[in-house]
C-alpha cells in the first residue's frame, strides 16, 4: 500500500516504500538539483473595469436660454454618477462638461481626456446633491 | 478604456450625440441617462426640470438611430442614479471581459475530441475569431514530447520535490510521478512557446500513448498561473472561461482529462 503520509514523510521513508513491487529511489538531494526555470506564460492582467464618462448637455442653455446654473448641476450629476461607478469597483476617466456639436470631443484619449476635477470656478447648487 | 459612457445630463441633440459617436468610433458605447433628482422637490426649478429632460434625447436616439446608423450598436441605461450605475457596471465589466479575449490567443493540442466527439464544443473557428477577436492556433504532441525529452533529470527533481513538498502522495508510482513532472515541464514550455492564454487538451486517443502520462500535474501547474485549460478541444470551454476568469483569481477549469494511460491501469481495478 502507498504511504499516506506527507510528501515530506513520503520522500524521508521513499526507500523503505514499496509499491507494485517498485522500490523508490531516494531523490537526489537539494544541493544537486536545478530549479526548474518558470517558463514564461502570458500573464493574465487583473485590472478594473475602465469607462469614459462623457457628459452631454447643450451649450445654448446656458448661452442663450438664461440656464446660467444647468452647466454647473450636470456637472455636479455626472461627478455623483462616476463616484457611485467608482464605488462599484469601475476606474471612471471623464471630461468636462460636452456641450456642444461644433466641437467634439475627441476619442478616447488626448487633451480632452482628463481625470476628473471640478473646476473651482463653478459651484453645484444644493440641489444637485439631491 | 472598455466602455465609453455618453451621460446625457439634460437634453442633448442628436446632431451632437452622432458627432460624439461619429467622433469615438467603433468601440462600445452607452447612453445613459439619470434622472438628476431623486423624488419631484416641492421647490423643483427650471433648473432641476432640465436635469430630467435627458430621457428624451436618450430614447428617442433610438428611433433616430434605426435611420442615421442602422448598423451601430449601442447599449442604454435609465432610471434614477443607483439603478443606472449597476447597469454601466455590468456593461463595463463585460465590455472588459470582450476586450480581453481579443488579446488573447488560444490553443488547441493537437486538435478536437475524436474518441467521444461532442459537437456542442465544434463550433465554427472562423466565427469564433470573428465573433470574439480570439486567435486560434494548434499545437502538436511533438512538440510537448521534444520538451518532455530535453528535461534535465535536475529539473525533473526540483519538479518532484516541489510536488511532494505540496501535496500528500497516494499514487501513482514514482517513475509515473517523475514522468508526469516531465510532461508538466514539456507542457508548460510548449503554451508559453506559443503565447497560450488557454490550452484545450485532447489527451484521450494519441497523447497520453506518447507521453507516456496523463497532462494532469502540467494542467493544474498551468491554472495556478492563470492558464485556462479545458479537456477534449473545447473551444468553446476555452473561450468562455477566457471570459468568465476576467476579473477573477483563477480562471475556472471547465472539464479535466480524467483517464489514465491503459498500459497504467491496475488490472485489479474495476
Amino acid at each position: 500500500m502507498p504511504d499516506r503520509a506527507s510528501g515530506a514523510a513520503w520522500r524521508r521513508d521513499a526507500e523503505k516504500v514499496k509499491w507494485k513491487g517498485c522500490m523508490m529511489a531516494p531523490i537526489d538531494s537539494p544541493q544537486t538539483s536545478t530549479a526548474v526555470p518558470e517558463a514564461d506564460l502570458k500573464k493574465f492582467t487583473v485590472r478594473q473595469p475602465r469607462i469614459g464618462l462623457f457628459v452631454g448637455a447643450m451649450e445654448w442653455y446656458w448661452t442663450m436660454t438664461g440656464m446660467e446654473d444647468l452647466k454647473a448641476v450636470v456637472l455636479a450629476d455626472g461627478r455623483r454618477l462616476a463616484a457611485l461607478l467608482a464605488a462599484q469597483g469601475i476606474e471612471v476617466i471623464s471630461t468636462d462638461v460636452v456641450s456642444s456639436h461644433g466641437r467634439p470631443p475627441r476619442p478616447v484619449v488626448g487633451s480632452v481626456m482628463k481625470r476628473w476635477t471640478l473646476p473651482s470656478s463653478i459651484t453645484a447648487p444644493t440641489s444637485a446633491t439631491r | 478604456m472598455d466602455l465609453a459612457v455618453f451621460y446625457h445630463g439634460t437634453y442633448v441633440g442628436d446632431k451632437m450625440t452622432y458627432a460624439f459617436l461619429d467622433a469615438y468610433g467603433d468601440g462600445p458605447v452607452l447612453l445613459a441617462h439619470t434622472q438628476g433628482l431623486d423624488g419631484i422637490p416641492e421647490d423643483m426649478s427650471l433648473i432641476d426640470y432640465a436635469r430630467c429632460w435627458g430621457n428624451n434625447s436618450c430614447v428617442k436616439i433610438v428611433g433616430s438611430a434605426m435611420r442615421i446608423r442602422p448598423n451601430r450598436g449601442m447599449a442604454y441605461a435609465f432610471g434614477h442614479m443607483e439603478e443606472v450605475v449597476v447597469e454601466i457596471a455590468s456593461y463595463a465589466r463585460a465590455a472588459k471581459a470582450i476586450a480581453r479575449v481579443k488579446q488573447c490567443k488560444v490553443g488547441f493540442l493537437p486538435h478536437r475530441c475524436n474518441d467521444a466527439p461532442m459537437y456542442d464544443t465544434f463550433p465554427d473557428e472562423t466565427q469564433m475569431m470573428s465573433q470574439t477577436g480570439v486567435a486560434i492556433t494548434y499545437c502538436y504532441i511533438h512538440e510537448v514530447e521534444d520538451e518532455t525529452t530535453r528535461v534535465t533529470r535536475s529539473e525533473e527533481d526540483a519538479r518532484v520535490r516541489h510536488l511532494l513538498d505540496r501535496y500528500t502522495l497516494q499514487e501513482p508510482s514514482e517513475q509515473e510521478l517523475r514522468q508526469s513532472a516531465r510532461v508538466a515541464i514539456g507542457l508548460e514550455r510548449v503554451v508559453a512557446r506559443h503565447e497560450l492564454g488557454a490550452v484545450g487538451i485532447e489527451a484521450f486517443s494519441e497523447l497520453t500513448f506518447r507521453l507516456g502520462q496523463l497532462p494532469h500535474i502540467g494542467a493544474n501547474r498551468l491554472m495556478d498561473r492563470d492558464i485556462v485549460v479545458t479537456c477534449e478541444g473545447d473551444l468553446t470551454c476555452m473561450v468562455g472561461a477566457l471570459h468568465a476568469g476576467v476579473g477573477r483569481p483563477r480562471p475556472p477549469l471547465l472539464g479535466t482529462p480524467d483517464v489514465r494511460h491503459p498500459a497504467q491501469l491496475d488490472p485489479g481495478r474495476s
